[in-house]
């Protein structure tokens, strides 16, 4: 498009904000270029669009600007070449070089789990998240929640200035106005005076909440997480009488017992756990020393589906089942308990004796007795506080201190932290209700969405008069508001985290704020004293450090240790026999019961990130919806498939939701994830899918009873992403469990004779240089998905919606698939990611007409998108089904794309929001529509790692070159280098005996190869189902 | 009656024949004009757009003989040979000609801290990867695509830049490899044959072009 | 000798009936060119062009809007436009192989409906051509896919059957569209000499090339239309043989199979034949050509018809042997699919059509009976289009991984293509029905007993 030169004098005169526009500029690739190549390219750059970091006021003007010049390029189109402009630095910055990423330490929180990443920031702009290796909790892996934050910090819909009552505030307004509150507050001692806050565990901000208490401390401050720890925590502090946060370590563990507990999963800390699983699953790593799994869950997760022994138990039975657990234990002699507990530990068993699997609990116990002290329980968020108690216990005398720690909790000292969730939120409307609080102030979240049924919410801010949110979106609690204020992303401010380890990590912004927003940090300062920025804020709390260790904090993210960890002194039985005496006998009954889990929205706070609304959930393959997931038998006792919409009730709430039926769910049982179905959230997250919170109460607030299932009869259309789940007996995930393993190593390989293929003609060699290969470990993967989104975020995939996915068309580059194992109930899952397997022998690249896809020297399966014209003929011919097809152009369609000017008549109408332009990979071509694409290898990152080796004369080394999928994997599932490199990581894991390629039997000789499964069942039990299997 | 019935006259037995021809070549007009009329070579040699300030190279590059990194300081390190900063003007201009309304121009955005517009002559498509610091590494001098920069009052594109001319040089490298400490002089002439030299330097440095697609293309 | 009865035997069934003059055959056949369109035709050219428009609008919509707009997924990436280009190229197999082939075998009976057959062909080419065209996801690159020089140094694919599509559809397009050409020259001059007004004698006179009907032009005439005939009949077999390699070169169970190209190559005929039945029972009717297009003619393709049925429906079997002989699971799994997987209904309605239904021509009865065999000539194009639908449509949608198995729904735009095909082909063909003679009138005078030079015999009886 134009550049300064197409406008006339007048015109510059007239738009200031050009020249403003290009101020602070980091980059010399301008930004009317790359829109221009919006215009006149039929590919776009994949960035460059803005120069970052901008304020708020210059990105508004930047907007203004850009339709200006749009506007200007009607009449500026140039037949030979567009005239294009390039903006250097007036003054160069530091650490500037053109065109190479630059990575900055910083964490991110998520309810009160932290994790340490690095951003990748390109010429000003964060484009990708990668896990810090320095920080604890990610030792260097990241989450899907980690890798698509970076999507909210882009989102157009974010809260982008203050409002007061819907009208636009500056933020100078806000404080002036939130001063003048602390200061009429002062004189009441802060009466009148109400905080409610998401989890917090950053040290500033308890810094500042201490000065806040004691300059106020008559005001009250209340705290709300959906999904929280509380039950774990509050269990071993009935027993410890301390606030002990647990530390797992599942590698060194030979025996794991889960009881509804999805630690591979969604809950906190789930990072760290798969990397020691994996550790622990790992047969080389091992020497075959494999850890086995028993896991007892309600719905089927991606830890039930690694479980060695899986079985199907309603969740509100699950405490019963330990019960009896224990009580056998007790028998056995392995366990002493306090006679008092004993009694009424036997007392519960005793009810539930005969509703256990026997031959399940058998070799339970016979192998906790094989394993004592290598044996680790762990109980779900979900699960009641006397479950956890009694696993502390049972911890403490079965495993040894290097399986587990305690650390106590960093914030004791503030009630609303040692006080529940639940009866934090209960308080906090009953004393709104009082009608004392005049002014309120809510950091983030969204209790009027998220607060439970029976806690009104709404009703209570009515007797509120000021009501201020601090919103990263608009959401229904700032419809109830009348300050909004948005509020700082984790990327563009300044500020600290505790982990639950006790380590502590550095929060420093990326980008300059985009919008004119705070942080929870600035404005508590606003309120203990006068506004200062976070940074002030944040080396204040650390004064202790000199700059120089100030900036090598800054460099490794890390700002102090985990703490010291504590070996449970103290030991009361008094909490725990009080909730033991409190829980009623079991009575056989066929309830229907409801359960709430956590969702990839997590508890909602996601729902307008379309990363995350289109990844398909690890167990079910839903996009862009929740649904009422129930068993096999559940659904032919009400004889429902799955899309039938149904009425749910409990009590007096009621909902409409269609069922989803999936193998492995326990009868009798409904599972509802929560996140789903905000009326206010944004163009991507409003109304997808279907809010349950009103299903839920502060007294069942993880589980609701006696639920009641009435079909509507209408039906619903699901967008799965895969349809079919049975392998249909072919050999893709290929696994066999440690006997047979050990008594045939080579059994991946057996399972298909692949008799000695020639081909007809000469086979290309691929002798020299390096040769990338991939393998993918079956044994470790857990099917998080993570490197979907990893995939996503590193090479511009964009989302197509919902309709789109029931179309077909989902374009995600890697796929985790997903196949069911068994009948019924006691179904299990595996997961098998599959990725363009980069054939030698590639069909796609036979039979494509105009040579688009080609093999290079290195042996990566090219795409070339410039010179694709679109048969699909070579994704019909590839046999793993990998290849996307652009059918619309999917960046166009994005619900937040905006309209543009046409420069030719087959210009775009649309183009992708500018803010999301900032977050496209510049070294990935955006694809337009008409074309193919599928999985590169990451060729941009093998290419820099090329021409970085080159520039200094030496050969790449072996991981240097990483894909995004491996970076992300915390499981370290994911290998990637060159094949020829015999000391590679890659070489040996292909040397294995278990590795395996699928297909093989099409001669593709494919580059991407799998090292298959290993379980280590229970022989006994093994037996046993294998002779149910048969007979 | 035999008269009546030619309704054409005789030169009209040629048409069709005449009609064949000139269909043929027409076709083959088509062709040769969008192969060569359309083509980059065509297109974009020759390319001389105005720049806001009028930067002599032939006064900086060649009379005064700064070498091209003075000013363009990452084209070893990075893909993208920078544009110098206005700073990198205001080490010598701080001092002269600071009469001339040019250099008033540079001071001011010294001063305002805004960039000057220049005007982008060599572009590639997007979907094409260049990497300048892989090039100049390897003794591909400037001068083998920008050309006589040192003697441009105003610079214009002199390559076509074209994939059949990238083509070209990755097939046959030895006609412009150069030893990579004269990479900048632009004015350098090899002593003995170029292809020769070319030869040698080609197994000295290790130089293997590369052909695939993703070479370029992501 | 002498014996007449046993001579009367051995009589063929003459190829005109009614012994009509050959002033009469002229009149005849170029009437419908010479006097005002008759209403129905009317009325059809504008039901055919409004289809033709629906067409058009289609596929402007397509362009704009992008490939998505049909029903195609991940799994399925063939959907109706292959289809419809398979089928339309099938149909285009008749004409050449009647006029070409049997010319060669100097099968005399060709001589009424080989025009006929041959407009059928090059505007079922048409037709098919048009798909390839479309179906592309970016249409404004499409020349990428033919070897003209350009700055970028690249060629197409030669090892791609798409690419061998291209060469082989166009150069029988060209060959078919020379061979009808040439063979209409002698009569565009018949009709140049007829027509009374200028334009008309005009118009058509530059299409005779200056014919005279001179000795010379015969013997050019003679010499150049054998040499067409011998270069079509390889075409006439190569093309549907590399349409087939679309499918055969690729590696996907139920369409990586040797058998596809005699097995296309008697579909296409039997398609084609199907269709020339159709359109001729029509024509017969409507213009009154029942003694040229005789019922002798339309038997004589009936048979063709059973013995190409008959052939596909052996195909089919044999596709099954060799699924379940190959012990290939996939491809085993490929073809159980297809007869019992969610699109069985097509795979049946194939079955039933193409290999069931000509069965009754077995029977001389059905096999003369113009309102059977009309029915039987639309269910034949019926199942060839099926087919095509069950080949390309369920080897796709569940081939190797079960994990990406799909199902294919065709969209309004992708049913109103296939219709809007119909459009184009019988705008164009009405067109020829009403500019050109729909009958070769020389060579029907050539096989007319008064060319025979020893036509009369003592007894007054007419030999052929």
């Amino acid at each position: 498009m134009s550049s300064l030169e197409d406008l006339s004098e007048e015109e510059k005169r007239k738009k200031p904000m050009l020249k403003k526009r290009f101020y602070r500029s980091q980059s010399d690739l301008s930004n009317d270029e790359s829109s221009g190549r919006f215009k006149e390219r039929e590919f776009q750059e994949g960035a460059a669009f803005l120069d970052a970091p901008v304020s708020r006021r210059t990105f508004l003007k930047l907007m203004g600007a850009t339709a200006a010049l749009a506007g200007a390029s009607g009449c500026s189109f140039n037949f030979r070449k567009p005239v294009q402009t390039i903006y250097p630095y007036a003054k160069r910055s530091e650490y500037d070089v053109a065109d190479q990423s630059l990575y900055f330490a910083t964490s991110m929180a998520l309810g009160e789990d932290v994790v340490g990443v690095l951003a990748k920031s390109y010429e000003g702009r964060p484009i990708k998240i990668e896990g810090n290796p320095s920080h604890s909790q990610s030792l260097g892996a990241t989450g899907i929640f980690q890798q698509s934050s970076l999507l909210d910090l882009y989102d157009p819909d974010r809260q982008k200035n203050v409002s007061y009552l819907g009208k636009y505030r500056s933020k100078e307004d806000f404080s002036a106005w939130l001063k003048g509150v602390s200061t009429e507050h002062f004189a009441t001692q802060g009466e009148g005076l109400c905080i409610l806050t998401e989890a917090q565990t950053s040290p500033t901000f308890y810094r500042l909440m201490k000065r806040f208490q004691l300059k106020f401390p008559k005001a009250k401050v209340f705290s709300y997480e959906p999904i929280n720890n509380d039950n774990r925590l509050r269990g071993i502090y009935s027993v410890t009488g301390r606030w002990y946060q647990p530390d797992y370590f599942y590698d060194k563990a030979r025996l794991i017992v889960s009881l509804d507990s999805d630690f591979l999963g969604l809950e906190s800390g789930s990072l760290l756990a798969t990397k020691r699983f994996a550790n622990g699953r790992d047969p080389e790593k091992t020497q075959n020393k494999l850890s086995r799994m028993y896991v007892c869950e309600p719905q089927l997760t991606v830890t039930g589906s690694k479980a060695d022994h899986r079985l199907a138990i309603k969740g509100l039975r699950v405490e019963y089942f330990l019960y009896v657990l224990v009580a056998k234990l007790l028998d056995a002699r392995v366990v002493t308990l306090p006679s008092t507990l004993v009694k009424q530990v036997r007392r519960l068993a005793f009810s539930y004796e005969k509703e256990v699997d026997i031959d399940f609990l058998r070799a339970l116990v016979e192998d906790i007795l094989k394993y004592r002290k290598q044996v680790l329980f762990v109980a779900g968020p979900r699960q009641p506080e006397q479950v956890h108690a009694l696993l502390y216990l049972l911890n403490k005398q079965l495993s040894s201190r290097t399986l587990h720690r305690y650390r106590s909790h960093a914030y004791q000292q503030f009630s609303f932290v040692t006080e529940s969730n639940v009866t934090s939120i209960r308080n906090f409307a009953a004393h709104l209700k009082t009608g004392v609080v005049d002014t309120f102030l809510c950091l983030g979240g969204d209790p009027v969405y998220q607060a439970p049924s029976d806690v009104d919410v709404v009703g209570a801010l009515k007797f509120v008069k000021n009501k201020v949110h601090v919103t990263l979106h608009e959401n229904d609690t700032s419809t109830h508001c009348d300050w909004v204020v948005p509020r700082s992303h984790y990327l563009e401010s300044w500020g600290d985290l505790k982990a639950s380890d006790g380590s502590s990590s550095v929060v420093q912004p990326v980008i300059r704020p985009l919008y004119d927003s705070l942080s929870d940090n600035e404005c508590m300062s606003l309120l203990v004293s006068s506004y200062s920025d976070g940074y002030r804020l944040l080396r204040a709390t650390w004064r202790q450090f000199s700059n120089k260790q100030w900036r090598s904090c800054l460099h490794n993210g890390v700002l102090s240790v985990p703490s010291s960890d504590e070996w449970g002194v103290s030991f009361s039985d008094r909490g725990c026999l009080k909730a033991l005496s409190k829980v009623k006998l079991f009575k056989r009954n066929q309830y229907m019961e409801i359960g709430f889990v956590s969702s990839f929205l997590y508890d909602g706070r996601f729902s307008n990130n379309g990363w995350l609304q289109e990844l398909p959930d690890s167990i079910s393959k839903l996009t862009w919806d929740n649904a009422a997931l129930i068993g096999v038998e559940t659904a032919s006792k009400f004889s429902l498939k799955s899309g039938d919409v149904v009425t749910l009730r409990v009590k007096d709430r009621d909902i409409d939701i269609p069922v989803f039926v999936l193998p492995g769910h326990v009868s009798d049982s409904i599972t509802l994830s929560l996140g789903y179905g905000r009326r206010v959230a944004g163009r991507v997250g409003e109304r997808k899918g279907f809010d349950v919170y009103p299903m839920i109460r502060t007294d069942d607030f993880y589980f609701a009873e006696k639920a009641t299932l009435i079909k509507t009869g209408d039906v619903y259309p699901f967008a799965s992403t895969q349809e079919h789940g049975s392998m249909e007996d072919r050999p893709f995930y290929r696994q066999a469990n440690l006997s047979h393993y050990i008594k045939h190593p080579e059994f991946a390989k057996e399972m298909v004779e692949v008799e000695n293929l020639q081909s007809l003609w000469k086979e290309r060699e691929f002798t020299d240089g390096n040769q990338w290969g991939m393998v993918i470990d079956l044994a470790r993967c857990t099917g998080c998905s993570v490197c979907t989104i990893a995939c996503q975020a590193e090479n511009n995939i964009p989302i197509v919606g919902k309709e789109e996915v029931l179309n077909g068309r989902e374009m995600h580059w890697i796929r985790v698939d997903r196949y069911f194992e068994g009948e019924g109930e006691s179904a299990t899952a595996v997961h098998q990611p599959v990725a363009c397997l980069h054939c030698e022998t590639a069909p796609c690249e036979q039979v494509c007409p105009v040579a688009a896809t080609v093999h290079g020297e290195e042996g990566t399966n090219d795409m070339v998108y410039n010179r694709c014209v679109g048969t699909r003929y070579c994704a019909d011919n590839c046999p793993a089904k990998v290849r996307r097809f652009n059918y619309f152009d999917y960046h166009q369609r994005n619900p937040q794309a905006q309209s543009k000017d046409r420069v030719h008549f087959f210009d775009y109408l649309k183009e992708p929001d500018p803010t999301i332009q900032l977050q496209f990979n510049p070294n990935v071509t955006v694809r337009m529509r008409g074309v193919m694409e599928k999985c590169s290898f990451c060729i941009q990152r093998i290419m820099k790692g090329k021409s970085d080796a080159g520039n200094d004369q030496r050969d790449i080394l072996d991981g240097e070159v990483q894909t995004a999928c491996q970076q992300a994997c915390p499981a370290e599932a994911i290998s990637f280098g060159n094949i020829l490199d015999k000391n590679s990581e890659v070489f040996k894991k292909k040397d294995l005996h278990r590795d395996y390629h699928i297909l093989n039997e099409l001669h593709l000789k494919a580059r991407v190869s799998y090292s298959a499964s290993i379980t280590n069942p229970n022989s006994h039990l093994a037996h046993k189902k294998e002779s149910a299997a048969h007979g | 009656m035999k008269k009546s019935r030619q309704i054409f006259p005789k030169w009209a037995n040629h048409v069709p024949m005449i009609v064949g021809l000139s269909l043929f070549s027409l076709l083959s007009f088509v062709v040769f004009v969008f192969w060569y009329w359309f083509s980059p070579k065509h297109l974009n040699v020759g390319y001389q757009p105005e720049q806001p300030i009028p930067f002599s190279h032939r006064l900086h590059a060649g009379e005064l003989g700064l070498d091209c990194r003075y000013c363009h300081t990452q084209v070893q390190k990075a893909g993208h040979s920078n544009i110098p900063a206005t700073e990198t003007c205001m080490n010598c201009h701080s001092v002269i000609k600071t009469d001339s309304p040019h250099i008033k121009k540079l001071h001011e955005s010294y001063a305002n801290d805004e960039p000057i517009p220049w005007v982008r002559i060599h572009s590639l498509p997007d979907y094409t990867y260049f990497n300048h610091s892989r090039h100049v590494n390897s003794g591909i001098s400037c001068v083998s695509c920008h050309g006589r920069v040192d003697q441009m009052e105003v610079v214009r594109q002199v390559e076509p830049l074209s994939m059949g001319w990238c083509l070209d040089c990755h097939r046959k490298p030895e006609k412009h490899l150069r030893p990579v400490e004269f990479v900048t002089k632009l004015d350098w002439h090899p002593k003995e044959d170029q292809l020769t030299l070319g030869k040698r330097l080609k197994k000295k440095y290790d130089i293997q072009p590369k052909e695939y697609c993703s070479t370029c293309h992501r | 000798m002498g014996d007449t009865s046993v001579n009367y035997d051995l009589q063929r069934h003459p190829l005109v009936e009614g012994g009509p003059d050959l002033k009469t055959v002229s009149d005849v056949i170029s009437q419908p060119v010479e006097v005002k369109p008759p209403t129905w035709w009317l009325i059809s050219i504008v039901g055919s062009i409004s289809i033709l428009t629906l067409l058009l609008s289609m596929v402007g919509y397509l362009v704009w809007e992008g490939v998505g707009v049909w029903g195609l997924n991940n799994p399925v990436g063939w959907g109706f436009a292959i289809v419809n280009f398979v089928f339309w190229v099938g149909i285009g197999h008749a004409g050449t192989l009647i006029s070409a082939i049997l010319f060669l075998f100097r099968q005399k009976w060709r001589t009424s409906i080989n025009r006929f057959a041959e407009a059928m062909t090059i505007f079922a080419v048409i037709c098919a051509g048009l798909f390839p065209g479309i179906h592309i996801g970016r249409v404004w690159v499409a020349y990428y896919l033919f070897p003209i020089p350009n700055s970028m140094w690249l060629w197409p694919n030669f090892k791609s059957p798409l690419l061998w599509d291209v060469f082989a559809v166009s150069t029988y397009f060209t060959v078919s569209l020379l061979f009808w050409f040439v063979g209409l020259v002698p009569d565009l001059a018949m009709l140049r000499d007829r027509s009374t007004t200028k334009i008309r004698k005009v118009l058509y006179g530059i299409f005779a090339l200056g014919w005279r009907g001179a000795n010379r032009h015969w013997q050019h005439y003679e010499r150049s239309y054998l040499l067409l005939a011998a270069l079509a009949t390889p075409l006439v077999l190569s093309v549907h043989s590399i349409v087939s390699f679309d499918f055969a070169v690729s590696q996907l169970p139920g369409w990586h199979t040797t058998i596809f190209p005699p097995y296309f190559v008697a579909g296409a005929i039997f398609s084609g034949f199907a269709m020339v039945v159709t359109l001729m029972v029509i024509a017969r009717e409507l213009f009154g050509l029942k003694h040229i297009m005789t019922l002798h003619h339309l038997e004589c393709m009936n048979k063709i018809i059973l013995a190409t049925g008959m052939m596909v429906g052996y195909a089919y079997a044999m596709e099954f042997f060799m699924a379940w002989y190959s012990g290939n699971e996939y491809e085993a799994f490929a073809f159980v699919n297809r007869a019992f997987g969610p699109y069985y209904w097509a795979y049946w309605i194939m079955v039933s059509c193409n290999v069931l239904s000509p069965q009754f021509f077995w029977f001389k009865k059905l096999r003369r009976s113009i309102p059977f065999m009309f029915v039987i000539s639309i269910f034949v194009n019926i199942g060839m289009w099926f087919e095509r639908f069950v080949i390309t449509v369920t080897s796709l949608h569940r081939d190797f991984m079960p994990s990406s198995w799909g199902y294919y729904k065709p969209t309004f735009v992708d049913v109103c293509t296939f219709i809007g095909s119909f459009g184009l082909f019988f705008t164009l063909f009405l067109l020829f029905l009403k500019f050109l003679p729909m009958i070769a009138v020389f060579e029907i005078k050539g096989v007319m007993p008064q060319a025979n030079p020893h036509a009369h015999d003592g007894e007054g009886h007419v030999k052929n």
